[in-house]
């Protein structure tokens, strides 16, 4: 994994901070779900929606999945995901789209990806944020491996 | 002019390392430094390509932008250019 200054981001969370990839702890959900709703509370908006990504049991085989490893290529990742929620925050005519990207190894149930999209309605803030989910799973350079009951491991091919 | 890599996924587990510096030809393109790539792991990375061709569902990043692969025989790498064969993508 590429090199990552987290204490920048650890200072940052106060504010909401960039669509991006982030190592695994290095952002508090919670604050994240909060410091997005500061950033739209000025009343213009009328709906924020949330998307949280968790591992789930079922792999992608047959096999039960234990856990999985997400990496990625940062630059390219970063770029990406905050092109996606710009041109979706103008397609869709939203307040704010972000998507943070988390790295390293997950356990069952822990949270992979947050996405958020606020919006004068819900109506567009939905169909936003969905659009948004739907291409930070092909667009940006994450690649992930599933680790199964039996000890292996798999990388997939396509979200 | 040198160009460097970055391996990622499964690309760097057969490989064993994380990136390469590769010398090559001012006025190399993307594609000759793909054919370079698979002449020199033509054993570890079996299935990555299909003769000098990456197959289906792996892309090319130059700088971290994606290069279309009807580009890859005229785009022409500069020194210290960063290009990266992207595995498929797979967001959580």
């Amino acid at each position: 994994m590429e090199k990552h200054n987290w204490s920048i981001y650890i200072i940052m969370m106060m504010n909401t901070p960039p669509s991006g990839v982030y190592g695994k702890n290095s952002i508090g959900i919670e604050q994240l779900f909060r410091s997005v709703l500061e950033s739209v509370g000025d009343g213009s908006a009328g709906a924020a929606v949330f998307f949280v990504g968790l591992v789930k049991r079922q792999g992608r085989g047959s096999k039960d999945s234990v856990g999985l490893y997400m990496e990625s290529y940062e630059e390219h990742a970063n770029k990406a995901l905050r092109r996606i929620c710009e041109e979706v925050r103008q397609e869709y005519g939203l307040q704010f789209v972000g998507v943070w990207h988390f790295l390293g190894s997950f356990g069952l149930g822990e949270a992979v990806v947050v996405a958020a999209a606020a919006g004068a309605g819900r109506e567009e803030t939905f169909e936003g944020l969905r659009k948004a989910v739907e291409r930070y799973k092909r667009e940006p350079a994450l690649f992930k491996k599933e680790v199964y009951v039996d000890g292996t491991e798999a990388w997939l091919e396509g979200a | 002019m040198k160009v460097f890599t970055k391996y990622y996924a499964f690309i760097r587990e057969r490989l064993g390392r994380s990136d390469e510096e590769f010398e090559l030809e001012e006025g190399s393109t993307v594609a000759d430094f793909l054919k370079l790539l698979s002449e020199k792991y033509s054993d570890k990375l079996v299935g990555l390509f299909d003769g000098p061709v990456l197959r289906k569902g792996f892309a090319v990043a130059v700088n971290g932008e994606n290069v279309d692969m009807s580009d890859w025989n005229t785009t022409r790498l500069k020194d210290g250019d960063v290009v990266v064969i992207l595995p498929p993508i797979a967001g959580g």
